[in-house]
Formats: structure tokens, sequence, C-alpha cells
């Protein structure tokens, strides 16, 4: 193999890479998975790595790296099957363990990133906030349902405030084809459920959340009911199964998530909103990922627990213990 | 860039997209006796921190 020297490379390191979090961003939302996201950033950056000598600078190189991710994702993106959440694919179910036996194919739910994957939290607060509500599980569902292109379209232009014009450049079509997939994109994300926008925790619901880890640790069955909404819902992917209603959620707590009690709760973020990683106890001692908890608040209630159990997808990239001691 | 570099890029590349599914997988990865030429490459494609430069320490590798 010849070596392949920097000398080679017109570009740095660090011009490349300085836009590795933007580029994930992009990628996420094109994608709807976090590690196809790292992916598909993977093979931008070795792409352009691989291009830098012919680049011309015509472009700057976010636009000339953004070119490269667009047609990676839209690429990776050939499968007819979309990701999506597993309430945007069935009803609610009891809280029967019988309908544990069906699970989602790996590529056919959303899964969670890390805020700080995607999103540069030091920046304006007010940015920071409108960003995160593009980060959401719902918004990347709904997003899922476009044709890639239209996706592409819709992120760059109002997500990340592309000029329509250069979007049409970066996708090789013209400034009409785009205003037209772009009110294409409305109408088709105008028909997703409504979401509540997330707003930035009030000193309240940061109380709710220490409530919320405290309860759950104790496994205190009344304390938890007193915080969760009357319409609250529980997903689990990969299971297709998810619970609504208070009552639904506590039944399944003392039933078939009753190995839950014990848990230790870590506290992170995930998909803009508070998230806990949730560990089990592990019979062999100490406690071993369960879940990725990620919540979603309105008010001084939780309306929504998305516990991840894919824990080996999720753990290493939110850079979580793989364990955690006996306390 | 001549044509053999670009291959060897890609050979680069798919090694760390192997790399970076491997360790995803739970299984602990290092890349060791690297030219220093392809540092740049391997911190680019999102796997610089399974470079291991002192070869010593893959006698404490499990």
């Amino acid at each position: 193999m010849t070596p392949v020297t920097a000398t080679d490379s017109a570009l740095t390191v660090e011009q490349l890479d300085k836009h590795r979090r933007e580029l994930t961003g992009f990628c996420y939302r094109m994608l709807g998975s976090g590690s196809e996201a790292d992916d598909a950033v993977q093979e931008t950056m070795v792409k352009a790595w691989n291009a830098a000598d012919r680049f011309e600078g015509r472009s700057s190189v976010r636009t000339w790296l953004f070119r490269i991710a667009s047609n990676v994702c839209i690429d990776m993106n050939r499968s007819p099957q979309r990701r999506a959440r597993p309430v945007d694919l069935g009803p609610a179910r009891t809280p029967d363990a019988a309908h544990l036996v069906d699970v989602l194919p790996e590529d056919r739910w959303v899964t969670p990133v890390a805020d700080e994957a995607v999103l540069d939290l030091d920046g304006d607060p007010a940015q920071v906030a409108a960003a995160r509500d593009t980060i959401r599980l719902a918004f990347i569902s709904a997003l899922q349902r476009l044709p890639a292109r239209q996706r592409a379209a819709l992120i760059l232009c109002e997500v990340l405030d592309w000029p329509v014009r250069d979007v049409a450049e970066l996708l090789d079509t013209s400034v009409p084809a785009i205003n037209s997939a772009l009110q294409r994109a409305r109408t088709a994300m105008a028909e997703a459920p409504p979401t509540k926008a997330m707003e930035p925790l009030t000193a309240q619901q940061a109380e709710l959340l220490s409530r919320y880890l405290a309860a759950f640790e104790r496994y205190d069955m009344g304390a938890l009911a007193k915080l969760l909404h009357d319409d609250v819902i529980q997903t689990m992917p990969p299971f297709a199964m998810w619970l609504q209603g208070r009552d639904d959620l506590i039944t399944w707590y003392v039933g078939p998530g009753a190995e839950c009690e014990g848990s230790r709760l870590l506290a992170t973020s995930a998909n803009g909103c508070p998230a806990f990683a949730q560990y089990r106890v592990d019979p062999e001692g100490g406690f071993k990922p369960w879940a990725l908890q990620v919540l979603e608040l309105d008010g001084d209630r939780i309306i929504g627990v998305h516990a991840f159990l894919d824990t080996n997808e999720s753990f290493e990239r939110f850079g979580l213990p793989a364990h955690l001691p006996a306390s | 860039m001549a044509a053999e570099d670009s291959r060897s890029v890609e050979a680069v590349g798919e090694l760390c997209r192997l790399a970076l599914v491997a360790s995803r997988l739970g299984c602990r990865v290092q890349l060791l006796d690297v030219d220093a030429g392809l540092h740049d490459l391997i911190v680019l494609a999102g796997v610089g921190d399974l470079l291991l430069d002192d070869e010593a320490e893959v006698r404490d590798l499990p």
C-alpha cells in the first residue's frame, strides 16, 4: 500500500473536522439513527479526504462537505422501509408481556442521539432551544416519511437556514424544484401528529426529574404515579408494543417490568429532552445497562417515557459506563 | 493524488468502518503500527481514539 500523507491533501484535518457536529446533526435528521449518522459522517470524511486535492475552493468547505454528506445519506436511504417510533406503527397495547413477541428489525425504529453529538450547546440559548426541537423523536420520525431529497431540502432550508439557491446547487437541481419540494415536504410534515415544543427546563421541571429519579430508584409506584400525566405514553424499542395511560404504565412496572426494581439511573440528555441511563441489578455484582430512557415533559408532568432497550447501540455512543459498581 | 493513493485511502476508510462497527459491538479494537501519514485520515474517520502508539501496551490487551 502506498503511504498517504497529510501533505497529499490541500485541506487540513481541522478544516474538515470542525464541521463534524453539524454534519452529524444533518445525517441524524436524514437517517433517524445515531449509529447510521456516525457511519455517514465517517464515509463523508473519508470521501472528502480522498478528494481533497481536487477541492478547488469554488464553494466553501462546509458546502462541499454537505454535498458529499447529502449524497451519502440519499444512497443509504435506498431501503423502502423507513424508521419510525412505535407510536407511529400501531395502536397502544395492554400492559401484557405477551405483546413482547413483536420485535422490530433494527433498521425500523428511530434511535436516540446525544444532544452534544449534534448541537452546539454553548451557542445562543434561544437558538439551542430551537435546535433541540429539530432533533425531537417525533420530528425525526416525521422527517423519515419524506422522500430522501425532499427531506434533505427541508433540513437544509428550514433547519439549517441555507438559502434555497445554495440547496438547489448542492442537490444538483433548480430553485423552482427545491421550492416545490419544500412545499410538498411542509404539507407532509403538517399531517404529522402535533407535538408540544420543548421549552428550556423550568426549576419546577428540574425538581420533577429529581423526584422521578428518586421514585424510580426506590421503585415507589405511588410517588412515580404522581409524576406521570394521565395520558403518558411509554415506548420500548425494539419492541413494537407501546403503552398509554398512567395506570397501564404502573401495571407494567409492577408486572412484566418488575425486574427494574433496584435500578440505578444516571442523568443525561437525548433528542433535546432530559434522559436517564437505566442500569438494572447485575446478579454478578453491580449494575448492568438496561435502557436509555428519554423523557418528554409537559408542565409539571411526564408525558412520554421512551425506553430504548438496545443499550449496546446507545450506551457506547453516549459515553455511558458499561457497568456500575455496587454502591 | 495518484490512483494508487486513492485506493489506499479507500482501504484505510474500509478499515476504519470495520473498526467503528467492531467497537460498537463491544469488541476492544486498537489500530497498531499505523503509518504516521495515515493518522489524520483515521482521526477524520472518527476512530482516532483507537490508535495505539505504544506497541508495548498490546501485551496488556485481553
